[in-house]
């Protein structure tokens, strides 16, 4: 950073080799990255915990911390009529949505691991793709494309599904790709055919066991991205097949704190079921899952 | 993939060769075409009024048009603010992260930078005005140490907009990021060091250039999302906020104004951005994998 300063202090001839990285002490340095670190956990966490606390209170207006706390509001959410159907809409949406993203690309990514490894950048390129793509203009891409016949589908699910597939492949390309990976896919397929097995005899018995863990991983940032999704929902079903994201949107300029006790329900969902997959597929931290 | 030329020949050979192989990459395929490939086209079309008559004046209008002029100008600055400052605090973060000897506190914040790079949404936007909202928390709080913040702020803004932006940009920039540090190997500070290099040597000279289309990278793809972002906007600003994304909902759903092939036009200029820097993103980053490879 100050090369001047350093080079003056050091003179002409250089100094003793310095220490190298991590192994060198530096406490002022690492108190700077704490300080860092704990701006960033603030930053992050603080809406959270203002979303949580503002459906357990009643009257939070005048003051720093809700001045009275009540879980009428967590009640009367889940007594509204649209509460059950909606989020059960939410929940087929988006197991529709792993299923069919992850039996589009396993089988693919399979076949490119085994028998065509320089065509995986041409399915890279058209997985991670939608990544960028805003959401806005898939859906209008979609209503433009399948609200006229041949194929009518706007206002069913199985257009909300479809194009929540698109919006995962980026996610599940990465966490079965990295998996396949890492398991040296191609050998344990060649291992097998030597054992004379079929060819998607493997993929089932050997293949699909050992990447568990990254299917799980993909099959949470689908739930993730997916559970409570507004816009794709809005555009393509809207009222005709209510979603969660719908109607919560909806709902909160008339029960402000019922509308975040919903936030708050689909946050826990997601994660609660982060955890549980999580520990049935086998030990992983959660810090993998999303490089995954 | 440009490198990589001979792909096509090579797919055609393999596919004639072998039809298994084929016809396990045909559903994929045939999904990318269908859900993808022809929706987009088919909207391109509509932009130039094709199922009806062909012209130019929905696209024309996107930048004539004061209202949508200014949700592209709206739309532009906003990401290019956000994308500069998640991109920033995200580098400093995600070296903080390569750099610190705790190895554990690495591990939750690195779990909690990938829970929150997509919570993007409605919810989130509702998260803050319980925050930094008129009667938020933090406002009031602010307010008792003397503070007014609602004098020189609103979340109801442009500037609130760029505050919630960049809660998921900053967690998707140390994502995108960290791959880049960690390839910055260790024993090149030490051939750096042991020639007499200073610090700031190593990272003018080494740390700096390798690390630099990574970061350039990543707030490109930063500005890309800022530019789609679409439910946080509505959530914070309704109708209010004039920025492409809104404005296409507006022009497709509204009651008021319905003009379908404007929406359509305003839709592909955003995509025609956004493809811009999707492509700027790869040509960046086809320097960073150089390095990453090894």
């Amino acid at each position: 950073m100050n090369a001047a300063a350093s080079r003056s202090g050091t003179g002409e001839l250089p100094g003793p080799p310095a220490p190298i990285e991590r192994s060198a002490p530096r406490p002022r340095r690492e108190i700077a990255f704490y300080v860092l670190f704990l701006l960033f956990a603030l930053y992050v966490l603080v809406p959270l915990a203002g979303m949580v606390l503002f459906s357990f209170s009643d009257g939070w207006i005048k003051t720093i911390l809700p001045t009275h706390y009540t879980l009428s509001y967590w009640a009367s959410a889940m007594a509204q009529p649209l509460f059950i159907p909606t989020f059960t809409r939410s929940l087929l949406a988006s197991i529709g949505t792993i299923a069919l993203s992850l039996a589009l690309l396993t089988p693919t990514l399979f076949v490119l691991h085994v028998s065509l490894p320089r065509a995986r950048p041409f399915v890279e390129f058209l997985s991670l793709t939608p990544f960028a793509l805003p959401t806005v203009v898939l859906a209008l891409s979609l209503i433009r494309a399948y609200s006229v016949p041949p194929l009518v589908l706007t206002g069913t699910p199985w257009l909300l599904i479809l194009s929540y597939t698109v919006i995962s492949l980026p996610f599940v390309y990465r966490s079965i790709d990295n998996s396949l990976r890492a398991i040296d896919t191609k050998g344990l397929y060649e291992a097998a055919q030597t054992l004379g097995a079929s060819r998607w005899n493997p993929f089932w018995r050997i293949i699909l066991p050992n990447i568990r863990r990254g299917i799980a991983a993909a099959s949470l940032l689908v739930l993730s991205t997916t559970f409570g999704e507004y816009t794709l929902s809005a555009f393509l079903v809207g009222d005709a097949w209510k979603t969660s994201g719908v109607w919560v949107y909806t709902f909160w300029d008339s029960h402000p704190h019922e509308t975040l006790a919903l936030g708050a329900l689909s946050f826990i969902v997601t994660w609660s079921a982060s955890l549980v997959i999580l520990g049935l597929f086998g030990r992983r931290s959660a810090s993998e899952v999303g490089r995954a | 993939m440009a490198s990589d030329g001979g792909w096509a020949a090579h797919v055609i050979q393999r596919l004639r060769s072998n039809l298994g192989v084929g016809l396990a990459l045909t559903p994929f395929v045939v999904f990318i075409v269908l859900f993808e490939a022809i929706p987009i086209v088919v909207l391109l079309l509509g932009s130039v009024g094709w199922f009806k008559e062909p012209t130019l004046k929905y696209l024309t209008a996107v930048f004539a048009h004061p209202v949508y002029r200014k949700s592209v100008t709206n739309t532009i600055l906003v990401s290019a603010i956000s994308g500069v400052i998640g991109a920033t605090v995200g580098t400093a973060i995600g070296y903080a992260l390569t750099a610190t000897r705790h190895d554990r506190l690495r591990g939750t914040l690195m779990a909690l930078a990938n829970v929150t790079a997509n919570s993007g949404g409605i919810t989130l936007a509702f998260s803050f005005i319980t925050i930094v909202g008129v009667t938020g928390g933090l406002t009031i709080a602010l307010k008792v140490i003397g503070i007014d913040l609602y004098s020189f702020f609103t979340l109801y803004s442009f500037t609130g907009l760029v505050v919630v932006y960049v809660y998921f940009q900053v967690p998707l920039m140390i994502v995108l990021t960290l791959p880049a540090f960690s390839a910055l190997r260790l024993e090149w500070r030490e051939a750096s060091t042991s020639l007499g290099g200073t610090t700031a040597d190593f990272w003018r000279r080494v740390g700096i250039p390798i690390l630099a289309p990574a970061i350039i990278a990543g707030a490109v793809l930063l500005f890309a999302s800022g530019m789609g972002a679409f439910a946080t906007a509505l959530a914070l600003m309704g109708g209010q906020a004039n920025v492409m994304t809104t404005q296409v909902s507006v022009l497709r759903q509204g009651e008021v104004i319905f003009d379908p092939s404007q929406a359509d036009a305003l839709a592909t200029v955003l995509l025609v951005f956004v493809a811009v820097a999707v492509v700027a993103y790869h040509l960046i980053q086809g320097r960073t994998l150089r390095w990453l490879k090894r």
